[in-house]
């Protein structure tokens, strides 16, 4: 039982973390912008498909293909700003959200007509191989995923407390017009953010689709699940979507550990459910975190 | 607005968007098998996911049924007496959801006023739907959901046409005392075809001396199986029979492999192994038993049937079940002598002796079918047929066991 | 320096400026003054580019301001320190300060300026790293203001610096003022509903109300016009 207790450690830390990654971008947009992407999960997809086609179609290296598909997933994310969300800048939270929506149909329908609803597979480098940790053997490949994801949520970190962009990030989020003022390009900064939010759920997409597999409808559980550890962790903090992610990850990984994994996918919906009774602002709703 | 209020909003649209994801899109999905020259047709609706979590099978099988409504049609169309009709397909994609199935059933019979619903993609939906067929009385045949329960409802007018998970319990057994298996972990889906599936194969092991020493049940919607691979790895299991739709089947395949688990994977669904291994590299998949529905590739008729799509490679079972439902309709309706009379034409699908690619269908008063199913086996990468047990070599055994 | 023509401002149907010509010339301390709700935040928002007009023009330097985007009006060098403060609450003072030196480029300059505003509100280096959501409302309105003076604007606009502020503080900020006319030579357009410390402060008046320039003129005369000092000057 204690090898599985440890293994379970692990399996819920890689589960939390890819969450992190897709809840952080989601609440910086949402603390930011005030807009709900409803089509989060599908920058996701995309980021499976971009690695997919990088990995096994032309061979390029897992690794190298993750950074391509962040980049490129970004860029993506910052246009879908510029061309969809900005002449909305002004809208209400229901005319966004409903522009999310159809933003999410439209590429999953695409990504369904071009590619198919075929599955895919990504081959990753170390597949099979594992390491003992405390005497209990351990995927290399959860590792990899697990230590990719934390470097990148501690760049985020870094990027967002000490450069340049990331104190007009938080300027923003803080109070727009005075960010305005003190000569921010907001307009720049909501691209930005969107990219980086894409850009982010793209690689969990990646990482995922070489632990899972790749294809048109996978965005849409990890999307909502996003969207449910935001407003666990309290709609627009960072920190919160981080300890949301976490706390969803376990709870998750312990039901199928203690219980029966059937009761998995519907953690989530209790977890909605007990934070809209008990706590309907979040865990750090009600302090604003940046 | 409040942060508080903004967040209560946010959460109630979650929950709403959890609740109907997708229902919103239903109905925009009417395909139409397209005939329209002005001669009389016959339409037929066709209920099966093609979107959403289980799309693959609905997706293969409605392919299939549209190849041969061209054929039919292309080659003088369903003769009855001495006129000729052609056929027309209707289709609304059920998403995998029941409500989208009933939704999309009674729009067929309501609406469309199809002479028989073809449907659906998973046993909920299907016993879902039966009712509807039943009330209104019109034929329905299942091509691709396979519970037992289907059938068991008691229904006149539903008719299975897919390879009855009956038969395939014998052969499960069969499979696992030829290789010798004693201990089994058993993982399923926990919806209606797993569950049922999952009762008859305890029953059915039970009785031969094979121990499930691991049971557990998953979500058709579930990804990440780490962590129940972890608890089947700490048992003494010999091979894991899993009954699953391809979509998770694969991720499980996958884990399993990423987290070292030696022990083979058999299937217990009928999946279709020629997409696995076309999905996955062969050190995934070699070992990998598929128990009923993989169709007999070698025949000639089942050459040309695949030569008509883009990657024959890829036509599997549900390709052929799909295929043989919308002939065994014709048939049925030369037989019944009409096209518009429907107690005719279900007495007459009842009634069928009729030769598909999967095999003769003749319906029980239950309307379970006879197909027998065929073993696959895949060896690094190909797969290799089997008709009867006796006939996979020992080498074959001892290379996977 | 900044010149305005028939500038009208509408909030949706809702006009707020309704035609208004103004200029601030070089050096000067133009002030404007009028009741709540007279469109003198709108007016300044306007100018700095976060809020767009409907009609008419703003030339700065010059150059035509009324399309152009809020960054570039900062580059073009307008400091604004708006109304109610606006200091950025979960960053540090330091931050702050950085902040207000955003568009410029010499970064080198910045260590020389964040002394040369420590030297000015001694107050807020004693704060360096507290967070500006923690100061009092008078420490705050300093940070605003050497927030502004990081960017070493050419024109400040203040929006009511002594909007909810202890006397002795106000006293201070007006000195500021007056300091940064005289010893740096910035032009000020300063907004005020204590028209008693911005006659006394300013060259120039302009009067607001409801959307138009009613009166305008030296702040000495209209200090002593006798509408003014009934209506906002409170003399019975
Ligand atoms: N964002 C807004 N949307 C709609 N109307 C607004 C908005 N901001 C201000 N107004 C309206 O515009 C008018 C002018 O407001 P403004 O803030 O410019 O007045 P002000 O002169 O600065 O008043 P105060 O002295 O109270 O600060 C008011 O009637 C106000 O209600
Ligand atoms: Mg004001």
């Amino acid at each position: 039982m204690s090898e599985q207790i440890i293994q379970a450690l692990i399996n819920g830390l890689v589960s939390g973390s890819i969450y992190a990654l897709m809840a952080v971008g989601f609440t910086l947009v949402f603390g930011i912008m005030h807009v709900i992407n409803l089509a989060h999960g599908e920058l996701y997809m995309l980021g499976g498909f971009s690695t997919f086609f990088m990995v096994s179609i032309y061979q390029i290296n897992f690794f190298v293909a993750l950074i391509a598909t962040l980049i490129i997933i970004g860029v993506f994310g910052f246009f879908i700003e510029k061309i969809i969300f900005k002449p909305l800048r002004n809208a209400s939270l229901l005319n966004t959200l409903l522009a999310s929506i159809g933003l999410s149909l439209f590429i999953s329908n695409l990504v369904l007509k071009l590619a198919g609803s075929d599955m895919r597979n990504i081959e990753f480098p170390f597949s099979g191989q594992s390491i003992s940790i405390l005497g209990t053997s351990v995927s290399v490949h959860r590792i990899v995923v697990l230590l990719l994801t934390a470097f990148l949520v501690c760049l985020l970190g870094w990027v967002i407390k000490y450069t340049k962009v990331g104190k007009a990030l938080r300027a923003t989020a803080q109070d727009t017009d005075a960010a305005a003022l003190m000569g921010v390009n907001i307009n720049l900064i909501y691209g930005i953010i969107f990219a980086i939010s894409a850009g982010l759920a793209a690689v969990a997409g990646g990482l995922i689709g070489s632990l899972y597999v790749v294809d048109p409808s996978m965005g849409m559980m990890p999307g909502m699940k996003a969207f449910i550890i935001v407003i666990l962790g309290g709609m627009g903090s960072v920190v919160g979507a981080l300890l949301g992610a976490l706390i969803f990850g376990y709870a998750e990984t312990f039901t199928t550990l203690f219980l029966e994994s059937s009761y998995q996918e519907l953690v989530g919906f209790i977890i909605l459910i007990l934070v809209l009774l008990f706590k309907p602002s979040g865990l750090f709703g009600g302090v604003n975190t940046k | 607005m409040g942060k508080r209020k903004l967040s209560l909003l946010a959460g109630l649209m979650a929950f709403v968007l959890l609740v109907f994801t997708g229902c919103s899109g239903s109905s925009e999905t009417g395909g139409k098998g397209g005939s329209g020259d002005g001669g009389d047709t016959i339409k037929i609706g066709i209920a099966v996911a093609t979107s959403g979590a289980i799309a693959k099978t609905g997706q293969d099988s409605l392919a299939a049924q549209r190849v041969a409504v061209e054929e039919i049609n292309e080659s003088g169309g369903v003769k009855i007496g001495d006129k000729s009709y052609k056929f027309e397909l209707v289709h609304y994609d059920t998403e995998g959801k029941a409500e989208s199935a009933t939704a999309a059933t009674e729009r067929l019979i309501q609406q469309d006023k199809v002479m028989a619903v073809i449907g659906a993609s998973t046993s909920t939906e299907t016993a879902a739907m039966i009712p509807i067929a039943e009330r209104n009385k019109t034929p329905m045949l299942t091509a691709v959901a396979a519970a037992p329960v289907l059938t068991n409802m008691g229904a006149n007018y539903f008719t299975s046409a897919s390879s009855q998970t009956i038969m395939a319990i014998q052969k499960y057994v069969d499979g696992m005392k030829n290789f010798d298996y004693k201990k089994v972990a058993m993982l399923h889906f926990n919806d209606e075809f797993g569950m049922a599936t999952a009762e008859a194969v305890n029953k059915a092991f039970a009785e031969n001396d094979i121990e499930i020493v691991f049971q557990e049940a998953f979500a058709p919607t579930q990804h990440e199986f780490g962590t129940m691979l972890d608890k089947v790895a700490a048992t003494d299991a010999e091979v894991i029979f899993a009954v699953a739709q391809i979509e998770s089947f694969v991720n499980l395949l996958k884990q399993a492999k990423e987290k070292g688990i030696k022990i083979p994977v058999r299937d217990g669904a009928g999946g279709a192994l020629e997409e696995m291994i076309k999905i996955l590299p062969p050190e995934y998949t070699h070992g990998l038993v598929g128990g009923s529905r993989s169709g007999r590739v070698d025949a000639e008729d089942h050459k040309a049937f695949r030569a008509k799509f883009e990657e024959p490679e890829l036509v599997n079972s549900f390709h052929y079940s799909g295929r043989d439902s919308i002939y065994l309709l014709k048939d049925a309706f030369e037989r019944a002598g009409s096209a518009t009379d429907k107690e005719k034409l279900q007495e007459a699908i009842r009634a069928s002796n009729f030769d598909g690619l999967m095999g003769n269908y003749q319906f029980n008063e239950k309307g379970e079918n006879s197909i027998k199913s065929i073993t696959g086996i895949v060896l690094d990468g190909e797969i290799h047929y089997y008709e009867k047990d006796e006939d996979i070599p020992q080498d074959v055994i001892d290379s996977i066991r | 320096m900044l010149n305005i023509q028939d500038l009208c401002v509408n909030y949706e149907k809702n006009q707020v400026i309704k035609g208004i010509s103004m200029e601030v010339k070089e050096g000067e301390i133009v002030t404007l003054i009028g009741a709540n709700g007279a469109g003198k935040t709108t007016l300044l928002r306007t100018i700095s580019g976060i809020k767009s007009s409907s009609s008419g023009s703003i030339e700065f330097m010059g150059n035509p301001i009324h399309k152009m985007p809020s960054h570039k009006i900062v580059d073009l060098g307008i400091g604004h320190i708006p109304e109610g403060r606006r200091v950025f609450p979960e960053m540090t003072v330091k931050e702050n300060l950085e902040m207000g030196a955003y568009r410029r480029k010499d970064s080198k300059e910045m260590k020389k300026e964040l002394d040369h505003i420590f030297e000015l509100f001694p107050r807020l280096k004693e704060r360096i790293s507290q967070r500006a959501g923690t100061l009092s409302g008078g420490e705050q309105q300093m940070l605003a203001i050497g927030r502004a003076i990081m960017l070493r604007p050419k024109v400040y606009l203040f929006d009511e610096p002594s909007l909810g502020i202890a006397p002795l503080v106000i006293a201070e900020i007006a000195q500021m003022i007056k300091r940064l006319n005289e010893e740096e030579g910035a032009t000020i357009l300063l907004v005020e509903q204590n028209a008693n410390l911005a006659l006394k402060l300013s060259h120039r008046a302009y009067i607001l109300e409801t959307g138009k320039i009613s009166l305008e003129g030296p702040s000495e005369e209209l200090a002593n016009d006798d509408r003014v000092q009934k209506i906002y000057l409170g003399y019975e």
